[in-house]
C-alpha cells in the first residue's frame, strides 16, 4: 500500500475523486473543454484520469517511468478541469487542484530522471543558454533593432519581453507591435535586452523547480540592482510567473500584462484608435484567464475600437479552450500535432463564429494558432493577430 | 496470475492489428493509461478497484467494434466495454473497450417520443436538444457527464425520474455479438428504422443484453440504443409531503403510483435530504453534517426535519395537474402526512427543495450551472458511501428499513444512514437504496463499510427471501444466479456458450482464456 510519498498530501484528492467527468466537460457548450482529452480521448488524459495515475502511483500499482511521463506530459496546465469540478473538496482545500497536482508529480519525474527526451532538451537549453531557442543573449534584443526602445535604467516599467517574444518571428512581431505603441504613447519603459533571461514560467510547470528557483533569484537580482519597480509583461506566462511566484521569493513587484497598460492609455484617450470594420473573436490566453482571472480587459480594448465587432466563441472566459501551448507544450510538442490538436480545434471553433481576425494576448497563443490557421488551410480567411497588432493595423 | 508467453504473444499480436484497424492513436497498452481504467465510473467510493485491463481500445463505429471483437476470438482474449456510468466491475478484461468516442445522436423522434443513441452520448449534449423539440429523458442518480446509454439501456434503467410508470425506458437495442456479427432487436431488427419492442414474431430479447455490464457474463456489446423520452406538457407539479415515519411515507408513495396521478413518487429519509441540502450550498456546513453524521450519537431527524419527504412528479393538462394536486393533498392526510407549503419548504429545505423543482418539475437539470453538480459534491464528501439496493414490495422494504435501522445500529454502532426510495411500475414494488457513509480516504473504514455491505446483503438475502439484492460488483454476483436461481444460472450459461463459444466477454473472476492444442479456447470458471 501506499508508501511515504508527497502523495499523501493529496490522499483527499485521490480518494474523493469519483471519476465523474465533470472535469472534462463544458458548462456552456457541453462538449470537451479538456484539451488532451479533445486530443487524445483516454480517460487518463482528463484531470480524473491524472488523479487515477496518482493514485495508482500511490498505492504502488503502477511505477514512475517513461510510460507515466508521457501521459502528465501532455497537460496544459489550462486549468480548465479546475473551473468545472464541482467537488466540496475542490472547493476547500488546496490539494484538490489538478494542474497543481500534475505539477508536482512531473517535479518527482525529474527527480527521478524520468523526462521525456523534449523536456530535458528544453530544460537544458535554459539552464545552459537563458532560453530554449539556444540563442546567444547578445541576440537578445534584435527584435527592437531600429524601434529605439531603450535599455531600462529606471524608467516607470520595465518591459519584459520574454523567450517567445525575443526569439520567434510571430512574438517578435507582436513585442514590436506592442513595444511601437507605449513607446508611440509616451510610457516611459525600458528592456534588459542582454540581461533578459527565461521568466522560469515553463520550467515550473514542467516540473524542475530546482532551475526554476535559480531562475527566479537571478531575475529578481537583475530586476532589484537596476531598481525595477513597475514590470509590465508582452506574455500571459511571465505575468502569471513575476505575479504569482517571484513574491514568495522575494520579488515584490508591481507586474501588469501590457493589455491593462494599454487600456490605460486608451482610458486616458492617448492612443488614436482606427476605425476597422472587421468581425473578431478573441481567444482568452489560460495564464491571463484561467490562472489570473483576466477576461474583460482584452474585450474592453477590442470593443473600444470604432467599428470592430466581437463575437464570442461558445467555450470562452473560464470555458476558453486552451490553444495547447501552456505547461511546457508550446516547446516540447509533447502534445504532437494533427488534426485534433488543441490550436486546430481552437482555430475550427473561431472560424465557426465568421469572424475575419482570432484576436489573442498573447505570443504563444498567437504562434500556436497562426501555424494551426495554415494548417487548416484558413489563410486568407482568418488571420491570428494580437491586440496591439489590430490596434496598430500595420506592421511595425 | 501469472501471464503465459502464449498470452503476452497474443496480446503484442492483437495490438498490432487493432492499431492497424482502428488507428495507433484509438489503441493503448500503455500502463499509465491502462492505470486510469482500473475503477468504474461512478460514485461509489468502496467500489473495488482491480489490475486494469491489458489494451484500451476506442472504436469510432461499429465495424471497429465488429472488429475487435473478431479479434479477441481470434487471438482468445476477454473483452469488456464500458461508457460513461456504466457501474462495471474491477476492469481486469484483457481488452478493455471504451465507447466514448461513438457519440453520434442518430435520431430524435419526437412523433414516436424515442431517440436513438449510441453509448458515449452524454446527458448533458442530449438535454438541451431534447427541450427545444418540448421533451425529456428520464434521468436519476448519477452526473449529466453520464450516458443515457449506459444508465438507461445498459443497465436496464432500474433507477430514474419515470420508473413509476415504466422502468424499461429501452425500446430497442443494436448489439454486436460475441462473434463479431451485428443484432439489432424488436423492429429494428427487421430493418425498420422504426425502434419499438413490439415486433410481432420476433421475441423481446432486450433484457438479455441490458444487464451486461453488471455482474453478469457479456453476452454483447451495446452500440446503440432507442430511449424513451417524454413531452413537456403544458403542466406540471412537485407535491412534497412530510411524514413522520417511513411506512407512512412509503404508503403514501405508493399509493399515488398505482392510482396512475404521476410519472414518480419518490422517498427520502431526512438523512438525504439533509446531505443534500448541505451539499448544494457547497460550504463548511456539509462536511459538520457528513463529520456529525458519522460520529454522533442521534436517531431522530436533524434540525426539525421530517422523518421522510416523499414527493410526486406530475406532466400533463392544467386542469389534470390541479385535480392530481388535490389528490395527493387528500392521500397524504389520510395517512397521517401533509403536502408541505412553499413557506414551511423555503424555511426548512429550501436548496433540496430548488432542487428538485429544478429536476422534477422544471424538467431542467442543467439549468443551473453549479448547483447541477451536486454528484460531483457528492464526490467530495468523505463518506461518498457505497450503496446497497433492494428491489422488493413496499410492504417488505418497510420492514426492512425498520430492521436495517435496528441492526446496524446494534451492530455497527452506525447511526441512520441516508437512503431513497423509489416505486416501480405503476408501484407494483419499489427499489430501496441505502448510501452508506464511509471515510474514502481511511482505509479500514472502506474495508469495514465495504464488509458491511456484503454483510447487509447476505443478512437480507437471510431474513428477507422475497426481497431482490440487486446489483453487485464481484463475481459472487453472479455466482448466486448460477447456483441459487430457478434455472437462470444455467439458462445463461447456455446462451452463453451458444452466443460466446471462447468465453472473449469478460466475466469478474474467470481464469484467462488460453488456446488448447485446436486453438479452442479453454477457460473456467
Amino acid at each position: 500500500m501506499a508508501t511515504e510519498t508527497f502523495l499523501d498530501q493529496w490522499v483527499t484528492s485521490l480518494y474523493t475523486c469519483l471519476r465523474c467527468r465533470e472535469c472534462v466537460t463544458s458548462n456552456a457548450e457541453y462538449k470537451t473543454v479538456c484539451p488532451i482529452q479533445e486530443r487524445y480521448g483516454f480517460f487518463s488524459y482528463s484531470a480524473g484520469g491524472m488523479i487515477a495515475i496518482a493514485r495508482s502511483l500511490y498505492d504502488g500499482h503502477l511505477n514512475w517511468g517513461s510510460e507515466v511521463a508521457s501521459v502528465l506530459y501532455t497537460c496544459t496546465m489550462c486549468r480548465a478541469c479546475a473551473s468545472q469540478c464541482g467537488n466540496i473538496y475542490y472547493l476547500t482545500n488546496e490539494y484538490f487542484n489538478v494542474p497543481y497536482l500534475v505539477e508536482k508529480m512531473r517535479e518527482e519525474l525529474v527527480n527521478r530522471g524520468k523526462v521525456p527526451p523534449p523536456v530535458r532538451d528544453y530544460l537544458k537549453s535554459v539552464e545552459l543558454y537563458g532560453n530554449p531557442y539556444q540563442k546567444p543573449r547578445s541576440k537578445r534584443a534584435k527584435w527592437a533593432e531600429a524601434l529605439g526602445i531603450p535599455s531600462y535604467s529606471g524608467q516607470e516599467f520595465l518591459f519584459y519581453v520574454g523567450d517567445v517574444g525575443s526569439f520567434d518571428e510571430i512574438g517578435m512581431k507582436i513585442a514590436r507591435a506592442v513595444s511601437f505603441l507605449l513607446n508611440r504613447n509616451g510610457v516611459s519603459m525600458g528592456i534588459l535586452g542582454n540581461e533578459e533571461i527565461s521568466d522560469g514560467n515553463e520550467v515550473k510547470a514542467l516540473g524542475e523547480s530546482g532551475l526554476f528557483e535559480i531562475i527566479a533569484e537571478q531575475n529578481i537580482q537583475t530586476f532589484k540592482k537596476l531598481g525595477v519597480k513597475k514590470i509590465v509583461t508582452l506574455s500571459p506566462h511571465g505575468y502569471n510567473s513575476f505575479k504569482n511566484e517571484y513574491g514568495k521569493k522575494g520579488g515584490d513587484f508591481e507586474v501588469i500584462h501590457y493589455t491593462h497598460l494599454l487600456m490605460k492609455l486608451i482610458e486616458e484617450k492617448k492612443v488614436v484608435l482606427p476605425e476597422l470594420k472587421t468581425c473578431v473573436t478573441y481567444h482568452d490566453p489560460c495564464y491571463l484567464g484561467r490562472h489570473n482571472q483576466e477576461y474583460e480587459v482584452p474585450r474592453k480594448i477590442l470593443k473600444s475600437i470604432p467599428g470592430l465587432e466581437l463575437i464570442e466563441m461558445g467555450f470562452s472566459k473560464e470555458e476558453a479552450f486552451c490553444c495547447g501551448g501552456g505547461g511546457g507544450n508550446f516547446f516540447t510538442s509533447m502534445l504532437e500535432s494533427g488534426v485534433n490538436s488543441p490550436s486546430r480545434i481552437r482555430v475550427r471553433q473561431a472560424k465557426d463564429t465568421g469572424a475575419e481576425v482570432l484576436a489573442v494576448a498573447c505570443p504563444l497563443c498567437a504562434k500556436m494558432l497562426y501555424d494551426a490557421v495554415k494548417d487548416e488551410e484558413l489563410d486568407g480567411k482568418l488571420k491570428v493577430k494580437d491586440i496591439a497588432e489590430i490596434i496598430l493595423n500595420k506592421e511595425v | 496470475m501469472a501471464k503465459s508467453a502464449s498470452f503476452e504473444s497474443r496480446k503484442a499480436r492483437a495490438f498490432k492489428e487493432l492499431a492497424a484497424c482502428l488507428g495507433e492513436e484509438n489503441v493503448s497498452e500503455n500502463p499509465a493509461v491502462r492505470s486510469s481504467y482500473r475503477w468504474s465510473w461512478g460514485f461509489v467510493a468502496v467500489a473495488p478497484y482491480g489490475k486494469g485491463p491489458e489494451l484500451v481500445v476506442m472504436p469510432r463505429t461499429v465495424e471497429h467494434v465488429q472488429e475487435i471483437v473478431r479479434l479477441a476470438n481470434k487471438e482468445k482474449l476477454t473483452v469488456l466495454p464500458i461508457c460513461a456510468g456504466s457501474l462495471t466491475p474491477s476492469f481486469e478484461a484483457d481488452i478493455l473497450i471504451d465507447m466514448m468516442k461513438m457519440d453520434r445522436i442518430i435520431k430524435i423522434d419526437p412523433e414516436s417520443s424515442y431517440v436513438v443513441l449510441e453509448p458515449g452520448v452524454t446527458y448533458n449534449r442530449l438535454i438541451p436538444l431534447l427541450r427545444k423539440e418540448g421533451y425529456t429523458i428520464a434521468i436519476g442518480s448519477f452526473p449529466p457527464t453520464f450516458s443515457p446509454v449506459g444508465n438507461l439501456a445498459v443497465q436496464q434503467g432500474f433507477n430514474h425520474n419515470f420508473s413509476g410508470r415504466v422502468s424499461n425506458q429501452t425500446l430497442g437495442l443494436e448489439i454486436v455479438m460475441l462473434d463479431g456479427s451485428l443484432l439489432r432487436t424488436g423492429t429494428a431488427s427487421m430493418g425498420s428504422d422504426y425502434w419499438s419492442p413490439q415486433a410481432g414474431g420476433v421475441p423481446d430479447i432486450r433484457g438479455l443484453f441490458a444487464t451486461s455490464l453488471q455482474a453478469t457474463p457479456l453476452m454483447g456489446i451495446v452500440t446503440k440504443a432507442a430511449i424513451r423520452i417524454w413531452p413537456l406538457m403544458e403542466a406540471s407539479g412537485l407535491p412534497i409531503g412530510g411524514f413522520d415515519t417511513f411506512a407512512k411515507a412509503v404508503k403514501f408513495s405508493k399509493t399515488v403510483t398505482q392510482s396512475c396521478l404521476g410519472d414518480q413518487s419518490m422517498v427520502w429519509n431526512w438523512v438525504l435530504t439533509a446531505m443534500t441540502e448541505s451539499h448544494i450550498k457547497g460550504s463548511k456546513d456539509h462536511i459538520d453534517l457528513l463529520t456529525h453524521r458519522m460520529t454522533a450519537d442521534y436517531t431522530e431527524p436533524y434540525k426539525g426535519l421530517y422523518y421522510c419527504y416523499a414527493w410526486t412528479q406530475f406532466r400533463g393538462y392544467k386542469e389534470q395537474v390541479d385535480c392530481n394536486l388535490k389528490l395527493c393533498e387528500r392521500i397524504a392526510k389520510e395517512i397521517g402526512g401533509k403536502i408541505l407549503g412553499n413557506e414551511e419548504l423555503g424555511n426548512t429545505i429550501p436548496n433540496c427543495w430548488k432542487s428538485w423543482k429544478r429536476d422534477y418539475k422544471d424538467f431542467d437539470p442543467l439549468a443551473e450551472k453549479r448547483e447541477k453538480h451536486m454528484w460531483s459534491y457528492m464526490g467530495g464528501e468523505r463518506p461518498g458511501g457505497g450503496s446497497a439496493y433492494f428491489n422488493g414490495s413496499t410492504d417488505d422494504l418497510i420492514k426492512l428499513e425498520d430492521a436495517f435501522n435496528r441492526t446496524l445500529r446494534d451492530k455497527y454502532n452506525q447511526n441512520p444512514q441516508p437512503y431513497y426510495v423509489r416505486m416501480f411500475e405503476g408501484g407494483t414494488g419499489a427499489h430501496l437504496r441505502y448510501m452508506l457513509p464511509v471515510d474514502a480516504m481511511d482505509e479500514y473504514h472502506r474495508k469495514r463499510v465495504t464488509k458491511m455491505r456484503e454483510e447487509m446483503s447476505s443478512w437480507v438475502n437471510d431474513n428477507f427471501p422475497n426481497i431482490h439484492v440487486a446489483g453487485g460488483y464481484k463475481r459472487g454476483g453472479y455466482k448466486k444466479v448460477e447456483t441459487h436461481s430457478i434455472g437462470m444460472g444455467s439458462a445463461l450459461n447456455r446462451i452463453r456458450d451458444a452466443l460466446d463459444p471462447n468465453h472473449v466477454g469478460f466475466l469478474p473472476g474467470e481464469k484467462r482464456l488460453e488456446p488448447d492444442e485446436e486453438g479452442k479456447a479453454v477457460t473456467a470458471g
